[in-house]
């Protein structure tokens, strides 16, 4: 089973220590000699498999846990306890061999020599992943044309906005063509274009290369277009891995009904019928309870004057904050 | 090896790039590096013009030891300087990250992926001095003499960049300290004179304990003809020492980087 799996992890914790300072001058004092440590459970206990060529999506709330565990896949981080292989390594022993098979791109980090053209830091990583000539052409070619950044490979780097040179960080984060590739906030500080841009290009990367990847992002946007598969991780510990759609079944436990009435009416009696989100005359939405909704339809439609009904899922964004809140963790689970 | 060969050749090239887009700046430190050797140059002047030996040294003795002080020179600001003061930086802005997870040596990517030109007259300078102060001095060594002197700057430079680099590594245990990059190189001052101006347990501390009045004094007692071994050997001994260490002490920083970093 584990190594049919590109990425497996089982038991994986990672604890930090840090220290407590108390306030003030006595406690800068104070910690010079006696320091308190608490522990910070960054990752605890998690376990997932990935098969090849899945584009799973990370997302969790800041200081959920989802770098750690990319850098700890990534071979940078010690795991506290637990099992991690990628690719059939253990990625801490930063083995060569495995270093050339993934990348890791995180977004508020950048490998590109400032002063010069992204080009050169191209050729400097075809000679540090010792990929051949052909191939190099061959991958930068194709990455060039994804990207559309035929026009900008001879400008100083510095000279390029964040979006071009976000593009460039990737070409230059792939010319290896790694097997496992991870994404770390990839389009973070891009405008929406420019998210765009960089989403297009993952699906694709992810279809014509075949890659394994994992992709962490705050933006749903990101998530919802690119991963069939979530997993939603807080404070350490994973709250949901499966398919998006199956997020929805599991946390969202009101469908939304947006009512537009024909006549002015009584706003109390309306909210016998659930959480009343909005109204301004003549529409109205009404967040009920999910098992419920054909019987408060049916009641709706015969108690007001309805023009028109639409039944809504919530967006998902607005279930995954809910899950983060905390609100709806103990519901249907 | 040849990889490294071809990486460094990248380095210097990129470098060299990088220093051509400043050209003001390359033009200005390039003029502050050759005013402060003809300072050092006429320092030395003055002082031999009241004596004509310091124990045991003439003038042509010290001004051969002199030229050694600026090849180190050249090595320590143009070779070295780049990337040490670069480490803390990289490890505090977790810029490691991307150079732990590329497959090359982390203590080469580290330790020479910048190279400055501003002191690359240095270099030619105390060639030239050395030539210079070896003819006036009328002082003839043979291939051997040679050979065994750029040995024994090799070894003096393999120490010294191994000791700087230990020092350096300890911002991976604190957050920040201020200009931790220039401890190691300011004992140049020490290695400006040769080892035989200090004189009892200070000379042995200097010999002994941190061997910094060896870089220059045992290269340039091979070209003048008076080598002492015990005194190579102990370069040698402290060089290859510092270079297992240093290798260990990155190990020991990383596993402590990796375990406890978020």
């Amino acid at each position: 089973m584990k190594d049919m799996s590109v990425i497996s992890v089982r038991h994986l914790k990672k604890y930090y220590r840090v220290h407590e300072k108390e306030p003030g001058l006595k406690g800068s004092i104070r910690s010079l000699f006696t320091r308190k440590y608490t522990q910070v459970k960054a990752v605890d206990n998690i376990d997932f498999t990935i098969e090849e060529g899945e584009l799973v999506g990370f997302i969790g709330p800041n200081g959920a846990g989802k770098t750690t565990t990319l850098k700890v896949l990534s071979g940078l981080l010690y795991p506290t306890s637990g099992e991690v292989s990628v690719l059939g390594f253990n990625p801490w022993d930063r083995k060569a061999q495995f270093q050339k098979q993934f990348a890791l791109v995180m977004g508020q980090k950048n490998q590109l020599w400032w002063d010069l053209p992204p080009m050169e830091t191209f050729i400097l990583n075809k000679e540090i992943y010792e990929v051949p000539e052909d191939q190099f052409k061959k991958t930068l070619d194709k990455l060039i044309e994804l990207l559309d950044v035929k026009d900008i490979l001879k400008i100083q780097v510095r000279k390029l906005s964040l979006g071009q040179r976000m593009k460039c960080e990737l070409i230059a984060a792939l010319l290896h063509n790694p097997k496992v590739l991870f994404l770390d906030e990839p389009t973070i500080g891009l405008d929406v274009v420019m998210q765009k841009v960089m989403r297009d290009f993952v699906k694709q990367y992810n279809r014509q290369f075949k890659s394994t990847i994992i992709l962490t992002s705050h933006y749903m946007g990101d998530v919802k277009e690119l991963c069939e598969r979530v997993i939603i991780i807080d404070k350490g510990k994973i709250l949901f891995d499966g398919k998006l759609q199956n997020v929805i079944d599991r946390f969202a436990r009101n469908k939304i009904i947006t009512v537009v009435f024909s006549r002015d009416i009584d706003q109390r009696k309306l909210a016998e019928f659930g959480n009343i989100r909005e109204y301004q005359f003549p529409r109205a939405k009404i967040n009920v309870p999910r098992k419920d909704v054909a019987k408060l339809s049916a009641k709706l439609l015969s108690d007001f004057p309805v023009a028109d009904l639409v039944i809504e899922e919530a967006p998902i964004e607005a279930i995954i904050r809910e899950v983060f809140t905390g609100k709806m963790k103990q519901t249907n689970a | 090896m040849k990889k490294y060969i071809r990486l460094y050749i990248i380095f210097i090239k990129y470098s060299f790039m990088q220093a051509m887009m400043y050209k003001a700046d390359f033009m200005i430190w390039s003029l502050v590096t050759v005013g402060w050797i003809f300072l050092n140059l006429l320092f030395y002047q003055f002082l031999y013009l009241n004596v004509t030996e310091i124990a045991g040294w003439t003038k042509p003795q010290l001004l051969v030891l002199l030229g050694f002080y600026f090849v180190i020179d050249f090595f320590l600001w143009g070779v070295l300087w780049q990337n040490m003061r670069k480490i803390p930086e990289i490890i505090n802005r977790g810029q490691l990250d991307l150079v732990l997870t590329k497959p090359v040596n982390t203590q080469f990517l580290l330790s020479f992926k910048g190279i400055g030109f501003d002191d690359i007259h240095g270099l030619l300078i105390g060639l030239v001095t050395i030539v210079y102060a070896l003819s006036i001095g009328n002082i003839k060594p043979s291939v051997a003499d040679i050979l065994l002197s750029t040995a024994a700057l090799g070894v003096a430079l393999v120490y010294i960049y191994a000791a700087w680099f230990i020092t350096v590594c300890a911002a991976f245990w604190f957050d920040r300290i201020e200009n931790l990059h220039l401890l190691f190189p300011s004992l140049r001052q020490i290695w400006r004179v040769p080892q035989p101006f200090y004189k009892g347990i200070l000379q042995k501390i200097l010999t002994f304990v941190i061997p910094a009045t060896l870089v220059t004094t045992v290269p340039a007692q091979f070209l003048l003809r008076k080598p002492s071994l015990p005194l190579f050997i102990t370069l040698i001994i402290f060089a290859v020492v510092s270079l297992k260490l240093s290798t260990w002490v990155l190990k020991v920083a990383l596993r402590h980087y990796s375990g406890a970093s978020s």
